[in-house]
């Protein structure tokens, strides 16, 4: 008995056949030639150099105003030893807290389809389109010591959130869980399930398949969402100033200070700007590859 | 063979899948292992994923072992993770965190084996697929061939009353394949339970498997032993791939048969009502492509169908060759490179196409 199989052996062992493989043609030289024809106008150069100067611009107005040589006695002040202790402790807490809440969150949205979830998808994304200070107003309103669930919680637990450092992680994690839960939701939402698929069949319930499966291929992606997250936090202004105020050591942060020294100490001003560029840039690096990919 | 077996699977089911319903019955005895064989959309894939509860049936049922795992009416549901099913599926899957140590003891470690037990019984397992000393390697520190071992174990180690295979072999390269084939007839053989290979390639179906089942656009359009299947063929895709030319026609007598359609009369092997065909009946003829004879000048003699064609096509296939030709009837020949040598073909090239009459099957349509 003959067989034909080598005809598709050969069709077979470039891949499976659900996927199609490389169309002749579309490889790099077809992907180099349509980005030629892709190319911008030349008479957007200048204007894109205007833009590229007035973002960098800022920063070297920065370095140039830095006191190099104060650099070691301003660090040292109490006040911004105060502000930089407080801002990584309320920084790393409120990233703390939008894990804790947001990658359950994420889970929900991502994989359990109920009627509404465009409107709480719409909704849990307000907070980074609102103006922050509306925020710390509206944390104001609803926790506030008037407000009548801060009465129960004064009442009942003696808990006072507002003008303290528990507000100020608060007012943080209100401002960056949704950096949180969009990177997180959208890894799970166009992540792959196929190996979950594979966890169900060997028998894995749904706990396991999720710690054991789900969660370290969107680990990328939850890491990515938390140092998003710290970064907000830690660059949060308008709803920390509003709903927890501007007390030394209790809830002035980093951009609370620079805000309060820039009127007397202009020099001590540029120095925590700096770091928190610092800081940023730091972050920008840390998520190169996701942000900034290199074509 | 579509009575229900105790020990085994018995299915019977319609299942949506896309643009087509799948509709399927099947029954497969513990340690039977069936192909399942179809061109690419038949619904293979649909049927597996429906078997392992990937895929929810639209009607019918699955039962295995006589326990309900999907069915309508009443309904009878048991999730994937619940059945005693395993899979290997076509592109491995393998979780790429773990170790193959660690992907072999996941099942088990899922199905409530203590962590230490877990791992003596995936180091058992990976040294029967010949992978001991890779116990601790990534999938992606893993060869093609050790990976789909790996998959292999992981889904036996289960111990699942059904395996499922997915094109297990199609990832390979031809020289993996041969060795990983061989090696999976050996666990299959070894095998308890219910085993179904899904697959496109004859040699993997023919060596695999005990029994075959061909589905083309959802439906069973022939099953029974490969022997079988390859002599006999009922679809233009199984002739392909077996590597015969099927023809369609009209018995005339008991040892002729009309082409269709209004195509040449073929005097063949005689049949007859002691098979089972009368005059009329339509019937399959197979014709296989070392059967058909190729002759500069019109044969005098034996082979009693001829006639004049034109060479259309020349491949080689193993250490043969395939003329295509195109006269009365489309026809594949195979000679040997010698032959073909001697007759000098070119495509273009006239040519006289003959088959003895004894060479060709007459079956019922």
């Amino acid at each position: 008995m003959s067989l034909r199989t080598d005809q598709h052996r050969d069709a077979s062992a470039t891949g499976p056949p659900d996927q199609p493989g490389p169309i002749p043609g579309t490889g790099r030289a077809a992907k180099a030639s349509a980005s030629h024809a892709g190319r911008a106008p030349r008479s957007l150069v200048p204007v894109a150099a205007i833009a590229v100067a007035f973002l960098v611009l800022p920063l070297v107005g920065l370095l140039q105003r830095a006191p190099w040589s104060d650099l070691g006695s301003v660090l040292r002040a109490p006040a911004v030893g105060d502000a930089l202790r407080l801002s990584v402790v309320t920084a790393s807490a409120s990233t703390v807290a939008c894990l804790v809440l947001g990658l359950p969150l994420a889970w929900v949205l991502a994989r359990s389809p109920f009627p509404g979830r465009r409107v709480v998808r719409a909704l849990v994304t307000l907070p980074m389109v609102l103006p922050p200070v509306v925020g710390g107003a509206a944390l104001l309103f609803s926790l506030g010591r008037r407000s009548p669930l801060g009465m129960v919680l004064e009442n009942a637990f003696g808990i006072t959130l507002p003008f303290t450092t528990t507000g100020a992680i608060l007012a943080q994690t209100f401002v960056a869980m949704p950096f949180l839960v969009i990177t997180v939701e959208g890894a799970l939402r166009t992540g792959d399930r196929r190996l979950e698929e594979a966890a169900t069949t060997l028998g894995a319930r749904r706990w396991t398949v999720l710690l054991r499966v789900t969660l370290p291929q969107v680990a990328p992606s939850v890491l990515a969402g938390a140092v998003l997250a710290w970064a907000r936090a830690l660059g949060e202004f308008g709803a920390t100033i509003t709903f927890a105020g501007n007390l030394q050591g209790r809830t002035q942060t980093l951009p609370l200070a620079v805000y309060e020294v820039l009127q007397n100490d202009p020099g001590a001003a540029v120095v925590l700007s700096l770091v928190l560029v610092v800081v940023s840039l730091t972050v920008l690096i840390a998520l190169r590859d996701r942000w900034t990919p290199t074509a | 063979m579509s009575a229900p077996v105790a020990a085994g699977l018995d299915v019977d089911v319609t299942v949506a899948a896309g643009s087509f319903d799948l509709q399927m019955a099947l029954a497969v005895a513990s340690g039977e292992v069936v192909a399942l064989l179809g061109p690419n959309g038949a619904g293979k894939t649909t049927a597996l994923r429906a078997l392992a509860g990937l895929h929810r049936i639209a009607a019918g049922h699955i039962a295995l072992d006589g326990t309900d795992l999907d069915r309508r009416t009443p309904p009878r549901w048991v999730a994937p993770e619940r059945r005693p099913v395993a899979m290997v599926f076509q592109d491995l899957r393998l979780f790429p965190t773990m170790t193959a140590r660690e992907n072999v003891a996941f099942g088990l470690r899922s199905r409530g084996l203590a962590r230490g037990q877990a791992r003596a019984r995936a180091d058992t397992w990976l040294g029967r697929v010949g992978l001991a000393d890779r116990a601790g390697d990534r999938p992606d520190q893993l060869s093609g061939g050790q990976a789909q071992r790996v998959g292999l174990a992981r889904a036996l180690a289960i111990d699942p009353a059904l395996l499922l295979l997915d094109e297990p072999l199609s990832a390979l390269d031809v020289a993996t394949r041969a060795d990983v084939r061989r090696e999976l007839r050996s666990h299959l053989d070894a095998f308890a339970g219910a085993a179904i290979v899904v697959t496109h390639d004859a040699v993997d179906a023919l060596t695999l498997a005990d029994r075959l089942v061909v589905l083309d656009a959802g439906r069973v359009v022939q099953q029974g032993p490969p022997a079988e299947v390859a002599r006999r063929p009922r679809s233009a895709w199984v002739a392909d791939l077996v590597g015969v030319t099927l023809l369609a026609g009209t018995a005339v007598d008991h040892e002729r048969v009309r082409t269709e359609v209004d195509g040449p009369v073929l005097v063949t092997r005689p049949f007859g009502a002691a098979y089972g065909i009368a005059a009329g009946a339509h019937v399959y003829l197979a014709v296989r492509p070392r059967a058909v004879a190729l002759y500069r000048n019109r044969p005098a003699g034996s082979p009693r169908n001829v006639w004049h064609s034109t060479v259309t096509g020349i491949d080689a296939v193993g250490d043969q060759v395939r003329v295509q030709t195109d006269g009365q009837l489309p026809m594949t020949a195979e000679i040997t490179p010698a032959a073909l040598a001697e007759l000098a073909l070119a495509p273009g090239d006239a040519v006289w196409v003959a088959i003895k009459a004894t060479e060709l099957d007459v079956y019922p349509r």
